[in-house]
């Protein structure tokens, strides 16, 4: 194979998988939930169960002092982390079935539909 | 070899995982691009990437310079419990670059990048969903992308920085 099939053949490789990626991150934020269940978890365990649309007033909770967990607008988020990096904090207010995960302190925040028992993910 | 050649050897390979090293920690402490974890230039990623395409140096060099800064970079950046997705990534994207570098006979050096890149991104995934779940899974399409526009990048920079020395 000369170089120029191989640049050819690599490229149309790359642009179709980024194109399919493409495709697919944005149908995967682009799923809402009619009942959004906000799962908070802690080292893989189970803290909090909120029912999203259930709270008026926003919230926060703080989960063994190293993050702070608000829910405001039927949504979900990490306002405060005492990581370093923040990528939770950055990852905003969510109710789709992209999770918020912090490495660092162990916790994820999961949304899901209340009325299935299958995780959101499965979809 | 000669003794002169083996130590000039030892010395390259130092400088070159002290370049790694600062590249990683200086990346390490730029505002995150996205605001998904995971995605970052991978810019300690060229100097691997430079060692594979270089006759002077064999795979086994590229490994060990990634381990040797993977590890040093756990105390600098201090972060052991990322230690174990820098580990595996890395070494991932070496072998997948060495796969890629021969079939492509060290040609096209940003499609190897590219290949790196996604080797580390998915086995990355593969340790998160063996850490904590399966719910990181709806990362993947925005890791790909990620992995893709990075490896491109980083690898076009290590094909000039090959020709010209």
């Amino acid at each position: 194979m000369t170089k120029k099939s191989k640049a050819v053949i690599s490229a149309i490789v790359i642009f179709a998988l980024a194109s399919a990626s493409l495709i697919a991150h944005l149908w995967i934020i682009g799923i809402r939930f009619d009942e959004p269940v906000a799962l908070i978890y802690r080292n893989g365990e189970l803290l909090y169960e909120i029912e999203l649309l259930q709270v008026s007033e926003p919230i926060s909770y703080n989960i063994e002092n190293v993050s702070k967990v608000e829910i405001r607008d039927g949504k979900i988020g990490i306002s405060q982390a005492n990581c370093r990096d923040q990528i939770c904090v950055n990852m905003g207010f969510v109710n789709g079935v992209v999770p918020i995960i912090c490495l660092p302190e162990r916790i994820e925040i999961r949304v899901r539909n209340n009325d299935s028992d299958i995780d959101g993910v499965t979809y | 070899m000669k003794r002169s050649g083996k130590i000039e050897k030892l010395v390259s390979l130092g400088v070159l995982t002290a370049v790694s090293l600062v590249m990683f920690v200086i990346e390490s402490q730029l505002p995150p691009i996205t605001p998904f974890p995971g995605i970052k230039l991978g810019l300690a990623n060229t100097v691997t990437l430079f060692i594979l395409h270089r006759k002077a140096y064999k795979f086994a060099d590229a490994v060990l310079v990634v381990i040797v800064r993977v590890l040093s970079a756990a105390f600098i950046v201090g972060n052991p419990s990322v230690l174990l997705f820098s580990l595996t990534g890395g070494i991932s994207a070496v072998f997948a670059m060495l796969l890629f570098r021969m079939l492509l006979k060290g040609e096209l050096i940003p499609v190897t990048s590219v290949a790196g890149a996604l080797a580390h991104n998915m086995v990355q995934v593969a340790v998160a969903i063996f850490v904590s779940g399966a719910g990181v899974l709806p990362y993947i399409p925005v890791l790909i992308l990620g992995g893709i526009l990075s490896g491109l990048l980083t690898g076009f920079a290590v094909s000039i920085i090959i020709r010209r020395f």
